[in-house]
């Protein structure tokens, strides 16, 4: 180091021949944090980084303290740098599709057309004509989505579900418990409501 | 002035160059040429040259002086050759017959030249 830092470049040759597995020890950590194992396989890659790693310490050399770090660790950041700029970024096409305004911060609701699929299967007729009888639309709307998301095989449907009508889980939880519940005991008492037993959710209860 | 050439490519070093054993091996051409353009770029007339003269010397472990006796060159005319003031055709037979038994490459480093003076 203290050849280079008289800024003789032919004391690169000797530092890169003693130094130069310390070098290349450095250049292949950082390779590794970089997520670059292909150009670590490549030896006269990493040869030709380790050289520009002598080159960043040849051109601090005159700053470095013998008393300090390894000059390797002392300029890791220097050397990481010269690494990033040799890499180059990483080049992708741009795809109009993939930046359109779809908003994925949300849920997708999973319930939208059930009063059209309603007109096509009794049961869900039914269903949904006991839920008007026994519940809020608000109330209705969580339990069906509830169902939903947990039938979709949501782990936490009752995130999800909360998440979409500002509810607490738990009060999500509560919500679809009180109307199986509910929709149970129609089932019971009104035989127009008899077959809503075949529902597992409602047999459950 | 704006020097413009092509960055050397990394080149295998599977045939090394054993200055201490055990000791790291490089890529002793491409380290010339980085120093020939780094050289280059601070106005060094015939940096190739330069490098050369620099690298041989840089590998031999020697100081300048003993470098330029054991050459059988005057210690200034040592520090003309670093300087670029010489021409990469024109240098000394004792420095250029090292070339090889150094592993530098005199065809890529003639083309470097050629490249930097804009041949």
């Amino acid at each position: 180091m203290a050849s280079m830092a008289t800024g003789d470049p032919a004391a690169l040759f000797p530092f890169i021949d003693e130094f130069g597995n310390e070098l290349a020890g450095t250049v292949r950590r950082l390779l590794m944090s970089l997520n670059r194992p292909d150009v670590l396989r490549k030896n006269e890659d990493v040869d030709y980084l380790v050289q520009s790693a002598a080159f960043v310490l040849f051109d601090r050399s005159p700053s470095w303290d013998p008393a300090g770090a390894l000059p390797w660790t002392w300029a890791e950041r220097a050397i990481r740098a010269e690494i990033v700029r040799w890499l180059g970024h990483p080049a992708v096409e741009w795809d109009d599709r993939s930046h359109g305004e779809a908003d994925v911060g949300l849920p997708v609701m999973v319930t939208p057309d059930l009063v059209d699929l309603a007109g096509d299967h009794v049961e869900l007729a039914q269903l949904l004509s006991a839920l008007t009888a026994v519940a809020s639309e608000r109330d209705a709307k969580v339990h069906l989505e509830y169902q939903a998301q947990k039938a979709l095989g949501d782990r936490s449907p009752a995130n999800t579900v909360g998440e979409m009508f500002g509810l607490s889980p738990s009060n999500v939880r509560q919500i679809d418990r009180r109307l199986r519940q509910r929709l149970s005991g129609l089932a019971e008492s009104d035989p127009s409501f008899a077959t809503l037993v075949r529902l597992s959710w409602v047999e459950a209860c | 002035m704006m020097i413009i050439v092509d960055t050397p490519e990394p080149m295998p070093a599977d045939e090394p160059v054993v200055v201490t054993a055990g000791s790291y091996i490089s890529n002793v051409t491409t380290l010339t040429e980085r120093i020939a353009i780094r050289l280059a770029g601070q106005g060094v007339e015939h940096a190739v040259a330069a490098a050369v003269t620099i690298a041989l010397r840089g590998m031999s472990g020697k100081s300048p002086t003993d470098f330029a006796a054991e050459l059988g060159l005057a210690h200034a005319d040592l520090r003309a050759l670093e300087a670029g003031t010489v021409a990469f055709g024109d240098l000394p037979a004792s420095l250029m017959s090292r070339l090889h038994s150094h592993n530098l490459e005199p065809l890529l480093l003639v083309d470097l030249d050629h490249q930097l003076r804009g041949d």
